[in-house]
């Protein structure tokens, strides 16, 4: 008999019993996915760098004679190295690289070189995750060039070595744990060993550098190896070590904070859906039960009853949900699992099994826990469904008669929604996550896209920037390369104001020695309007300002004396400005406007156009044509290329989360209102009889549904706001930045993600009130 | 007295399970203003449907309805929502008021739905002013605050008929309005209801108690989705007492196979 009322059951509720079965895949589809993403994620860029036997510290260093010997003494002298390994490099620019035509060009900003496929450390993998060789005339291209330049396999890549043109062909785009991430400013491109040869061959020896790797013996923290080189008086060209590479990831590691962020959120939503569902249609079988009571069924054999009916709807469901959550996860993961190899294996399948498990005791718990409601209540209290009748409080706040003006459906919909506020908390929490869920992204990209952000890159504000020169050059000859560029401008009758903004090396100079860090000085001359956080700018030769990550560091403060060497000579400077800035980990100082170094490492030109805004973009099109040769930037261009992977992961992430986010209003808000109509088929019934048209029905679900939305997206929107800022404020802080505040573009957060989410909300009220149209007065009898 | 109800060959037919129902089968009568008519016949019979076919509640297979010289079946939804609103009333055995609503609130709604149209020229205050009035002539201003759960079920029908009555419609519905009640609240209703009667509000009531049915104009007695009879009573006057009608009317319908 059981079976028949079960049989009967699952007939006559079709509708019901379905919804509670997809919402039951859903949540298990998105709690397996998530959470098997929260574990990929998190464990994702550690196991790369593992797996790809980074070093603890790589130099790259001219490959002269004394240099090698130089080595050979500090790594025998030092026990904490436990090996080293060499490889040959070959700088190349990217003017020395001819791509199709159909392709965008390298960035300038890039520093570039030519290496082998490394087998031993530094290790690379193709798409498959798998190690790989390659032949003469191939070259291998990692990933971010990839994103960056569009090329594809196959295609042809021609390189200049003073007069000697050598051509190869596109066969791998590589994974590269150890330079391979967006803010790494170096990255390697690999040929054969015999193309290696052969260039080696036509250029000077100078040409040719040596990247050494040293892996720290065992039981020595990988720090102590660079701490121990850098008080060596070894000039590197360039110095990577673990601790570098794994900040490196920052990026990579904001989009998973962002994925596991929208992990948290699926599964918080699908449960609060879940025990929603199952309490509102456990109430609607209130009245079956007090009927199975009252003809004398004991609590055991109805409780059993409809713990069969649950148990087999959570399992379909669970299993359903798990097989699909497979797929999902890829799908979630793709972008990042481009160039990051992904701890794959049963872990995940194991993670994703217990998930399913878990929704499907969940269930049955939430089942469990409406069922005890029913135990206590009495026959009569489970056919009135649950409600006694007792009310201790008034359920009325608003009167219609004391209205002047508002719409009875207005009226009805906040009588409402004050009356049964609680009865709402999954859909008001639902819209107040989703909504703060877009808007911190949006936030974090507008941030960073604010002309502001590119002088915490080391970079002064400017119209426009020409290439950057990365090389050793006496400040002489920069200067009058300025002069020469001021003269070819004036020439052009552009009226324009040129400044010069070059780095110079400098080495920080611990009390104890041990603490010794090479740091980038920068300066700009003439000296340009900056921020400072607290003081102002240096301008004696023995003045000095220094970024606050390295205040807190060094534990130096305004008014304090630090000690640095620039030109191979150790100055004592008075540090009169603290700024904040994001480029090497926030390690950076600016040099006073009376001190000159010998020796600068890079510099570029920046100029300000004179002339009306509206005009400068014009004006920055004429110069780029006229000077192509300095490769002229506007500030957007200069930022894109910086961060621009970065930029386009955000932009890719909030496109997803858009979807995603959209996707489950959408779902939940038809679900809502759905359970809420099959609730009020009564009230309905009777509206319709006293007169009130379908569409008046309507717009009492869709003006209800607005006033929570409506809520719920203010709450959602400051929440982001300054929730958001300190969380991301929090990130930033990793990368050098102390004191962020979001740059909010109103009109996005406060109107057009509200409105796509008001849009979405609207067509999910109206497509789910067909039901209203079916809803006749003898309703009113049944419930 | 001008036709307020006409209704000829009316047609009403159910499919279920894929087999066809004739509920009502060629209804044919009138209604004239003023009348106080009721629908007596066994249960399945067809009273409940040809209430809310002729009230355009439902939808009729064949034939017509005329109401107010408005041909119901020519209707979209929105203009038979329209006449609801504006000319008729209802009145059910269920008591259903909105939970989230006082009883006074409850009254006022469709008052001040109906206001804004055009065809209403009343105010809010007009309609409160009215709704006070009602609830006083029914004695029950005392409840107009409270919540539904509060007040008897007497004190709820008769919320329910200043509900029906609130934009003055020119007829009223009533479903076994005292089904739900016990007699002494019965008694109460019905007198309230020959009250409006009297004042000129047409009135159609479906009922299985020959006491209700004994105090209207006329009952039609259904069997099978036909009217088999018409048993016309007059006007009821307090004075004449009600037994005499109710003996005619019980033997009228034992002739009927009551």
């Amino acid at each position: 008999m059981f079976l028949n009322i079960l049989k009967k059951d699952l007939r006559r509720k079709k509708t019901m019993n379905i919804v509670l079965l997809v919402l039951i895949t859903l949540a298990t589809a998105l709690v397996a996915s998530g959470t098997n993403l929260m574990y990929t994620t998190s464990s994702a860029i550690g196991y790369f760098i593992d797996k790809s036997k980074v070093a603890d510290l790589s130099v790259t260093i001219p490959d002269t004679a004394e240099n090698r010997q130089k080595i050979n003494d500090w790594t025998r002298d030092q026990a904490i190295v436990g090996e080293v390994y060499s490889e040959p490099q070959i700088g190349v620019t990217s003017r020395q690289i001819k791509l199709p035509a159909s392709r965008n060009g390298f960035s300038s900003n890039l520093v570039l070189s030519l290496a082998m496929v490394p087998d031993k450390i530094n290790l690379i993998f193709d798409q498959k995750d798998q190690l790989f060789k390659l032949d003469a005339g191939e070259i291998g291209i990692p990933v971010s060039i990839r994103n960056a330049t569009g090329m594809e396999l196959g295609d042809s890549v021609t390189m200049d070595f003073d007069g000697s043109y050598k051509s190869f062909k596109v066969t791998a785009f590589f994974k590269d744990a150890f330079l391979g991430a967006d803010l790494m400013g170096l990255k390697r491109l690999m040929i054969s060993q015999q193309d290696f040869a052969d260039i080696q061959s036509v250029l000077p020896e100078e040409a040719i550098s040596v990247q050494y790797s040293f892996m720290a013996a065992k039981g020595v923290e990988a720090s102590a190896v660079t701490a121990a080189f850098a008080k060596e008086d070894l000039q590197a060209n360039f110095q990577v070590d673990k601790g570098l590479v794994e900040t490196s990831f920052l990026t990579d590691q904001i989009i998973s904070a962002m994925l596991f962020v929208i992990s948290l959120f699926l599964i918080f939503i699908a449960f609060m859906t879940l025990r929603f569902t199952i309490v509102s249609t456990l109430q609607d079988e209130y009245r079956e039960i007090g009927v199975m009571k009252a003809i004398g069924f004991k609590n055991g054999s109805i409780k059993g009853l409809y713990l069969a009916k649950y148990s087999g709807l959570a399992v379909i469901g669970g299993a359903a949900g798990l097989i699909s959550s497979f797929p999902l996860s890829a799908l979630m993961s793709r972008k990042t699992a481009e160039y990051i190899i992904l701890p794959g294996g049963i872990t995940n399948i194991i993670i994703s099994i217990i998930s399913a498990i878990a929704i499907v005791l969940l269930t049955l718990l939430f089942c469990i826990l409406c069922m005890r409601k029913i135990n206590k209540a009495s026959a009569i209290d489970a056919i009135r469904q649950g409600h006694t009748g007792e009310r201790f409080k008034p359920s009325r706040r608003f009167h219609l008669h004391r209205s002047k003006r508002l719409h009875p459906m207005l009226f009805l919909a906040m009588s409402d929604v004050v009356s049964r506020l609680k009865s709402y908390t999954t859909l008001i929490l639902t819209f107040i996550l989703s909504a703060a869920i877009i808007i911190i992204p949006i936030n974090l990209t507008n941030t960073i896209l604010t002309p502001k952000f590119i002088s915490y890159l080391g970079t002064t504000e400017a119209d426009f920037y020409t290439k950057a020169v990365v090389a050793d050059i006496p400040l002489n000859e920069i200067r009058g390369e300025l002069s020469k560029v001021e003269q070819q401008f004036k020439d052009e009758n552009f009226d324009v104001k040129l400044s010069l903004e070059y780095t110079a090396l400098t080495k920080y100079i611990s009390d104890d020695g041990e603490s010794n860090r090479s740091i980038s000085g920068t300066k700009n001359e003439p000296a340009a309007s900056l921020e400072y956080l607290q003081g102002t700018a240096p301008e004696l030769a023995n003045e000095i300002a220094i970024t606050s990550i390295m205040s807190e560091a060094y534990h130096k403060k305004l008014g304090d004396y630090i000690v640095f060497e620039i030109d191979s000579q150790q100055h004592s400077f008075l540090i009169t400005g603290i700024f904040q800035a994001i480029s090497n980990e926030g390690y950076m100082v600016r040099l006073a406007g009376e001190f000159y170094p010998q020796m600068t490492t890079s510099y570029m030109i920046t100029g300000m156009i004179h002339a009306p805004d509206q005009d400068k973009a014009a004006i920055t099109a004429e110069m780029k044509r006229l000077f192509s040769q300095y490769e002229i930037k506007t500030a957007d261009e200069m930022l894109k290329e910086v961060i621009g992977g970065f930029i386009g992961q955000l932009k890719s992430v909030i496109s997803l989360l858009t979807v995603i986010v959209c996707l489950i209003i959408f779902f939940i808000t038809s679900l809502f209102v759905r359970l809420l109509i099959s609730k009020e088929i009564q009230g309905i019934a009777v509206m319709k009889s006293l007169g009130f048209t379908d569409g008046l029905i309507r717009l009492w679900q869709v003006l209800r549904i607005m006033i929570l939305l409506t809520g719920s997206l203010i709450i959602g929107a400051l929440g982001a706001n300054i929730l958001g800022e300190r969380l991301f404020g929090f990130v930033f802080r990793m990368f050098g930045l102390t004191e962020l505040h979001f740059q909010i573009m109103p009109l996005q957060v406060y109107v057009m993600y509200p409105l796509i989410i008001l849009a979405v909300v609207v067509t999910a009220v109206y497509t789910s009130c067909g039901q209203i149209k079916h809803i006749h007065v003898w309703n009113m009898n049944k419930e | 007295m001008s036709t307020i109800l006409e209704v000829t060959n009316l047609c009403k037919t159910y499919i279920v399970n894929k087999s066809q129902h004739n509920v009502l089968r060629n209804i044919n009568f009138t209604l004239h203003e003023g009348e106080f008519v009721s629908i007596m016949g066994p249960s399945g019979s067809g009273k409940s449907t040809l209430l809310y076919t002729v009230s355009g509640m439902d939808r009729l297979t064949a034939g017509e309805v005329l109401f107010n010289r408005k041909q119901l079946s020519q209707l979209s939804q929105n203009e038979i929502a329209e006449v609801r609103l504006h000319e008729m009333g209802f009145i059910f055995q269920q008591m259903y008021m909105l939970g989230n609503l006082s009883v006074y609130d409850n009254i006022i709604l469709s008052g001040y739905q109906a206001i804004k149209d055009k065809k209403d020229n009343r105010s809010r205050s007009d309609i409160n002013e009215y709704a006070d009035k009602l609830m006083r002539k029914l004695g029950i201003i005392e409840i107009a605050g409270h919540d539904i759960a509060e007040v008897s079920g007497g004190q709820l029908q008769r919320a329910c008929i200043c509900r029906a009555l609130i934009n003055a419609p020119m007829m009223l519905f009533a479903d076994e309005p005292t089904g739900a009640l016990n007699s002494k609240a019965a008694k109460e209703v019905m007198e309230e209801l020959c009250r409006i009667n009297r004042e000129g509000t047409t009135i159609m009531i479906v009922t299985h108690d020959v006491k209700v049915a004994a105090q209207t104009d006329k009952v039609l007695y259904m069997v099978d989705g036909n009217i088999q009879g018409e048993l016309k009573l007059g006007k009821f006057a307090e004075a004449e007492g009600v037994r005499e009608r109710e003996r005619r009317l019980n033997e009228w319908l034992m002739a009927q196979g009551w």
